[in-house]
């Protein structure tokens, strides 16, 4: 019976916040994955009221750590990265089920290209198609007004506006991408070590994008591997008012852009992207308002505002 | 440091699977003395598991309660020293019950001063009191002399089997002396409603650490390797006179306020960004504001000293929770491939 003392291959971080019985069907399938690699799983609880986070009891081999108020996604990463031990580290959404196979498939992508800091794998929402953001550009001036106003989707093939969410690539290919999807991020170790933690100013959006920015700086890699699959139930952790997450998103993009890209800019793009995002701000705020106010639900994809998690 | 003295001693420790009784243990087995240790419960995870301390020692099954026990103890494995360290040892719990506190320290300490009078071969006894026995005092820092004022029931229960030890030597002739050490912290202490391993865990977690009072009272830290060490010490010389039937303090000489150990913890994990919850706007009733011992009777007599500063003290306990967390909580999935490349 191992003591605990040696080093594990991959440590596993899971921040729950009312992820309800997802969390133990993400658990089951980590931990039946698991097997034949020696691993760490950390659960960090921002102070679910669900019961959610007595689901690890019937999962022995799994830590927890409780704390008393949320303190946001990227601190409460961070908690458990501090812990954690492995050579290559894991974040994992408690609404993403890791499919059959996946978990030692992108394991040992990472083993065999030294080159890759971060690696994200096949997102698909529960209808079968792909989550697009988890092979994606970093939102510049550009990307972000092409996906804004909708071009992004009506010309996906284009290397210009489809370049935000790369449509214009094989989703069912390798390849290199800026950033992926927070719910499933795998990441090695020296590259935290060099990079540093998740930023904590982001409290629930972009964290895992500025991440990628400052990997990619570093000379790092990230890759998009679709050999490995994982299903993603987008929202499990919604908060419960729609207006937090939408404000809470276009601070994200305001401290994303300030942080690493104003400086590329003149003032004036600059001043125009930040009108831009006051102008979506408006403009979010004021259709979560509609919808409350008609309670219905349209019937297309859910923008990011909306949920808690992606 | 330790010499020659434990080569071959027979010794039997009440309380070997707490934290301060299994460093203990773990000091005695170096030095080459044969160790019997007396085993209540057996924690899944204890100090005594993680120091692997199993297969070293004798190992009896039962509580100091039982005369008969240890009795038997005493003859068949013939010591010649004995520890009583065995206590319900958590203030907050033996506050609650006070009666199964009564039992098991002050009862518990009877039993076993009575079954070592009984013991033809037992040469010293040494039992752990504590500073609570000194309860409030008006003069500081406590000396020796110093009353024993004890008013809750975790002190009154030391403050008791204090008196019974120095009973015991008046009266019998028992060679044995009482230990009062101040709060003894560092790694191996699991009981985490403790301020020190509470903060320690808590830095660790990221977590803000609470401080349950208003972060004033003053107390006073040993660091557990002195405190071994005092114990080491006394265990040679309980039989002496000038020892026999004294008792000694054991403190680490630099008394600091609850906030200000919270804020050492914080500095020395590198988590000053953690700011500490502190529960109470106002002085808790009855809690005594200041509390801390000289030492100068075990310098002057036993050639004691702290030598671990406070901050040392502290960065070793840190260093000992960061190593030893994935044994202190579940948290190993691992099949019999092993490690990949």
């Amino acid at each position: 019976m191992p003591d605990g003392t040696a080093t594990p291959d991959l440590s596993v971080v899971i921040v729950n916040y009312n992820a309800g019985p997802l969390l133990r069907r993400c658990l089951e399938a980590l931990t039946e994955e698991a097997r034949g690699i020696s691993v760490e799983i950390l659960l960090v609880d921002n102070a679910s009221v669900d019961g959610s986070p007595e689901t690890v009891a019937a999962f022995p081999g799994v830590r927890l750590i409780r704390n008393r108020v949320n303190v946001g996604y990227a601190a409460a990463n961070n908690q458990g990265i501090r812990l954690c031990r492995g050579r290559y580290i894991l974040l994992l959404n408690p609404d993403a089920i890791v499919d059959s196979g996946a978990l030692a498939a992108i394991l040992g992508f990472m083993v065999s290209h030294p080159e890759a800091g971060i690696c994200g794998p096949r997102v698909v929402l529960p209808d079968g198609r792909l989550d697009a953001p988890c092979r994606r550009s970093f939102k510049t001036a550009g990307t972000y007004l092409y996906k804004a106003l909708g071009l992004c989707r009506l010309f996906p093939r284009s290397r210009v506006f489809g370049r935000y969410y790369l449509t214009y690539l094989d989703d069912g290919v390798t390849h290199e991408v800026d950033a992926v999807l927070g719910a499933f991020l795998l990441i090695r170790r020296e590259v935290v070590d060099r990079v540093g933690l998740l930023d904590e100013r982001f409290f629930l959006y972009c964290e895992d994008e500025d991440w990628c920015y400052r990997a990619k700086q570093a000379g790092w890699k990230i890759y998009y591997y679709p050999a490995a699959r994982v299903l993603h139930y987008k929202g499990a952790c919604r908060a419960t008012r729609r207006y937090r997450p939408t404000y809470e998103w276009h601070k994200a993009l305001f401290c994303f852009h300030r942080k690493h890209l104003a400086v590329r800019y003149p003032t004036l793009v600059n001043a125009i992207v930040y009108l831009g995002m006051a102008v979506s701000l408006a403009a979010s705020l004021a259709l979560c308002a509609a919808r409350a106010a008609t309670r219905t639900m349209l019937g297309r994809p859910r923008h990011p505002a909306l949920v808690g998690t992606r | 440091m330790v010499g020659e003295a434990w080569a071959g001693r027979r010794v039997l420790v009440t309380g070997a699977t707490g934290f301060v009784g299994a460093w203990l243990v773990k000091a005695l087995v170096e030095a080459g003395a044969t160790v019997t240790c007396l085993l209540r419960d057996q924690p899944r995870i204890s100090n005594f598991t993680l120091l692997g301390l199993e297969g070293q020692v004798n190992i009896l099954r039962g509580c100091v309660e039982e005369g008969g026990l240890l009795e038997r103890a005493l003859n068949e494995y013939e010591c010649d020293t004995c520890y009583h360290l065995a206590a319900q040892a958590v203030v907050v719990a033996a506050n609650r019950a006070p009666l199964a506190t009564f039992e098991s320290n002050i009862k518990g300490t009877w039993i076993l001063l009575e079954a070592c009078r009984r013991s033809p071969l037992m040469r010293r006894v040494v039992l752990a009191s504590s500073d609570k026995a000194y309860g409030e005092q008006v003069n500081l820092p406590y000396t020796e002399d110093s009353p024993l004022c004890a008013t809750y029931p975790y002190d009154a229960s030391k403050a008791c089997g204090d008196i019974l030890a120095r009973c015991y030597s008046r009266a019998y002739g028992l060679p044995v002396v009482v230990a009062r050490c101040a709060n003894i912290y560092g790694g191996g202490d699991l009981n985490f409603s403790r301020l020190v391993p509470g903060t320690v865990m808590a830095a660790l977690l990221g977590q803000p650490p609470i401080i349950r009072s208003d972060g004033t009272p003053v107390r006073d830290y040993l660091y557990v390797a002195d405190a071994v060490r005092g114990y080491l010490a006394l265990g040679e010389r309980a039989g002496e006179a000038g020892v026999t039937g004294e008792a000694f303090n054991f403190g680490g000489e630099s008394p600091v306020s609850v906030l200000d150990l919270v804020e050492r913890i914080l500095q020395t994990a590198g988590r000053t960004d953690l700011r500490p919850d502190v529960q109470s706007k106002t002085k808790i009733a009855g809690e005594i504001d200041c509390q801390y011992l000289s030492s100068a009777r075990a310098r002057g007599i036993l050639g004691w000293a702290p030598l671990v500063g406070l901050d040392e003290g502290l960065a070793l306990t840190f260093a000992w929770y960061r190593e030893q967390y994935p044994r202190l909580a579940p948290g190993w999935y691992v099949s019999s491939a092993g490690p990949r490349g």
